[in-house]
């Protein structure tokens, strides 16, 4: 196999990341497939859990495609799970996207996102690791990686995670945190919450994010919530402020509507054939985002 | 009687004494099972007192080219052996069929398959039949024949010598209590997959259930039967026949009523699904499910091969069994209720809880849910895991018979349409013309073009959702299919290609 074309670059290179200089402990050479990380745009790390439930990776495909498409360039370690969710979201938008990982750049790890490392050079993103290529990944180098996660980004989000998860690394290294609150019920939702506690911000939407980092960019805050209405019959305009509520089962929407099953199936599937609801692999349906 | 498949065939036990040193042949193509009867009918001659001849005694079965196997011929062998010693006069032998296995302590035993053999008997002129007490009301349901239940076999020497009688068993009355089993009722939530079972029921579609575990897929499979029509009084003879075959009829209930409901474990072999077996073949789980439900719990994990032998019950309705020296066809007439784990953990979809599954896994357990048997299956609901809210904050149910009503009702309409389309019921209608034969308007048919276009449904899973569709206009009284029928059956599809995770 003949891995992509790797390049070293060192603080002292003109296109060593800014944002690594002066940290401790430093990070002394950078190895690098594809794209020069500076040249990606400001970045945003999204980062969690490897094994996350549909909500935590709908969330973080969503919010990684969103602030993909405003510019932001997605930052990530393409581990299973949320990681791979994030960069995914990021591709889904044409948008750019980085992975640090824990092994030689020229080593896709896990060996089951090999597909997705090739989907993010081939659409002109980056991935770089800190340790010489052929290097396999050790338990020690996953901590490590993290903190060049956290100092590439202007702010690290948090998606989902256990109480000792990995993330916490990265979100103890990074300048901004950022925590998207999750299902109190479930135990993804530890870290997140622990961390909101503690100050982190609050991201409910792209928009937050955006409100953070948009003034010293200089851009805009784009009104996150609107949402074009279009006029809808009654039983359709029901379910679809139904579906405000979050995403719901079928027989979650009937019961919050009070409509007969019949009605709500009819209904639901002219909303799907208009492209105003989604229905998510295991039947969940969604509202589709604008 | 020999039963082959779920015929009975008449067979003459005839005996032979001659001089020569004492011993006791079989002939006549028998199976291990009856050389064993030499040594119950010995046991049970000397039991009731006679005294076995010391004489070369040979038993021929004929006709000697048939298979012959069970226990089933002691009885008539022990009484053909003493007449032909001459210990009992042999008149009332003739023109009786005789059915039995012997204890050693001449009491006679069950059997199984005496409602065919007394339904072959009965065809074949003869006037009365010997059965074991416990298989009485079985074969009293063959009419037109005397039974005479035998518990002993003294009591049968002592007719056979005039010195007492054999009181026949009285006519069977079919019971036409209506016993649904477990009650749709109990259900409580789960809308969308009551309704899609409701649709199924009325078009004999199949069905898959895909969701979490303990969301209630196997207690919704349970109550599938009770909400399909009654059987008709010939269904219910064909299926207590099989039953009666099989050796499982249910004890003081001679007339299978309630339609049969058989959940094979994932570990079950071909033979165990589909029927067959050494000696006397016997009918499968497939077969058992004839005119009722087949449930298949964790389809994805059946062996593939097992699951391939479903094809040919699911397109004929029967299962031919062959082997090299001879061939038995089963009905196997059900309707398949499949579910699944969305993956080996159970928990992908899920909100609250995290997929523990490789992703490799995930994929090649859904992976197995493809191929021929699937193809077959025209409705496909999620049934999610219910929240704590959910389940207590729900009303009871309908019940079953409320359901069923509908069902028949619809049914009825169906079986009008169809009967030039000569196929029983919608799931069976074949694709070509399929748009006249289920009556679409143009709504209906531009509904499964914007599915096509938007919704990323194939060519087969159009189909699919016609005939769903159609059942779903049966059930609600409709002659045409309109677009809101198809529009209702689109949220049961299948055949749409996955969006990968």
């Amino acid at each position: 196999m003949s891995g992509p074309e790797l390049r070293s670059i060192d603080p002292g290179d003109p296109a060593f990341p800014g944002r690594l200089r002066g940290r401790e402990p430093g990070v002394e050479r950078l190895w690098v497939a594809g794209a020069d990380p500076h040249a990606l745009g400001p970045m945003i790390a999204v980062v969690g859990a490897r094994r996350a439930t549909a909500y935590g990776l709908d969330v973080a495909r969503g919010l990684a495609a969103d602030l993909a498409a405003m510019g932001f360039c997605i930052a990530s370690g393409m581990a299973l799970g949320i990681d791979r969710a994030a960069h995914e979201g990021a591709l889904a938008v044409g948008g750019a996207t980085l992975a640090v990982l824990a092994s030689g750049a020229d080593r896709p790890t896990p060996s089951s996102n090999k597909a997705l490392y090739e989907r993010i050079l081939h659409a002109g993103g980056s991935i770089v690791s800190e340790y010489p290529p052929g290097t396999d990944s050790h338990a020690h180098h996953f901590p490590a990686r993290n903190r060049i996660i956290a100092w590439l980004s202007l702010g690290t989000l948090v998606v989902q995670g256990r109480s000792k998860s990995g993330a916490r690394i990265t979100a103890g290294h990074a300048d901004v945190v950022f925590a998207v609150p999750g299902d109190i019920r479930s135990p993804l939702s530890e870290l997140p919450h622990e961390l909101l506690a503690d100050g982190a911000r609050l991201c409910a939407g792209a928009g937050d994010v955006v409100g953070e980092f948009g003034p010293q960019l200089g851009w805009l805050k784009p009104d996150a919530n609107s949402r074009p209405v279009p006029p809808l019959p009654p039983e359709q305009r029901a379910l679809v402020d139904a579906l405000a509520g979050g995403p719901a089962s079928l027989d979650a929407l009937v019961a919050r509507t009070g409509m007969q099953i019949g009605a709500a199936s009819i209904a639901l599937t002219s909303l799907e054939v208009a492209g105003v609801v989604v229905r998510a692999p295991g039947g969940r349906l969604q509202l589709a985002r604008s | 009687m020999a039963i082959v498949g779920m015929d009975g065939y008449p067979i003459a036990v005839e005996v032979s004494i001659t001089q020569g040193l004492p011993a006791f042949t079989i002939v006549g193509l028998p199976d291990a099972s009856i050389q064993e009867a030499r040594e119950r009918v010995r046991a049970a001659i000397v039991s009731s007192g006679e005294s076995w001849p010391l004489q070369r005694v040979t038993v021929n079965l004929s006709p000697a080219h048939l298979r012959k196997a069970g226990s089933a011929f002691d009885l008539a062998m022990a009484l053909g052996l003493l007449a032909a010693a001459g210990r009992v006069p042999g008149e009332r032998l003739g023109g009786t069929c005789v059915l039995g296995e012997l204890s050693l302590d001449g009491s006679v035993r069950p059997v199984r398959g005496v409602l065919p053999a007394v339904l072959a008997a009965a065809r074949a002129g003869v006037e009365a039949v010997m059965v074991p007490p416990e298989n009485a009301a079985e074969a009293s349901l063959a009419g037109g024949i005397a039974v005479l239940p035998v518990r002993h076999v003294a009591q049968a020497l002592r007719y056979l010598r005039g010195e007492g009688a054999l009181d026949p068993a009285p006519p069977v009355r079919a019971r036409t209590d209506e016993d649904r089993g477990d009650d749709f009722a109990d259900v409580r939530g789960n809308p969308s997959a009551k309704r899609a079972l409701e649709i199924a029921a009325v078009g004999g579609h199949n069905v898959l259930m895909s969701g979490p575990p303990g969301g209630g897929k196997t207690m919704l499979a349970r109550r599938m039967p009770g909400i399909l029509p009654p059987m008709t009084d010939d269904e219910a003879f064909e299926v207590t026949r099989l039953y009666s075959v099989a050796g499982m009829l249910p004890d003081g209930q001679p007339l299978v009523r309630r339609r049969p409901f058989r959940a094979p474990h994932h570990s079950a072999s071909l033979t165990g699904l589909i029927g067959g077996g050494s000696g006397m073949p016997h009918p499968g789980e497939a077969s058992l499910a004839h005119r009722g439900v087949l449930f298949l719990d964790e389809c994805g994990e059946f062996r593939r091969e097992v699951l391939q032998a479903l094809r040919q019950p699911l397109e004929d309705g029967s299962i031919a069994i062959v082997r090299s020296k001879w061939s038995v066809t089963y009905p196997a007439r059900f309707q398949l209720v499949a579910a699944t784990n969305p993956c080996p953990c159970g928990n992908l979809y899920d909100e609250t809880y995290p997929c523990t599954c490789l992703p490799g896994r995930v994929a090649a357990y859904q992976e197995r849910l493809r191929g021929p048997v699937f193809d077959r299956i025209d409705l496909r609901v999620d049934v999610p895991r219910l929240t704590k809210a959910e389940l207590f904050g729900l009303p009871d149910g309908e019940s079953s018979v409320v359901v069923a009503a509908r069902v028949t009702e619809a049914r009825g309409a169906q079986r009008e349409r169809l009967r030039s389309a000569r196929v029983q019921c919608n799931a069976e209608l074949p694709a070509r013309d399929l748009e006249r034969a289920c009556r679409l308007t143009g709504g209906a048919l531009a509904e499964i073009g914007a599915g096509m276009q938007r919704l990323g449904l194939t060519a087969r899973g159009a189909h699919r959702a016609m005939r769903v569709a159609r059942s779903i206009a049966d059930l609600a009284g409709s002659d045409t299919v309109d677009r809101e029928h198809v529009a209702e059956a689109l949220t049961y599809r299948v055949g749409v290609q996955t969006v990968a995770r």
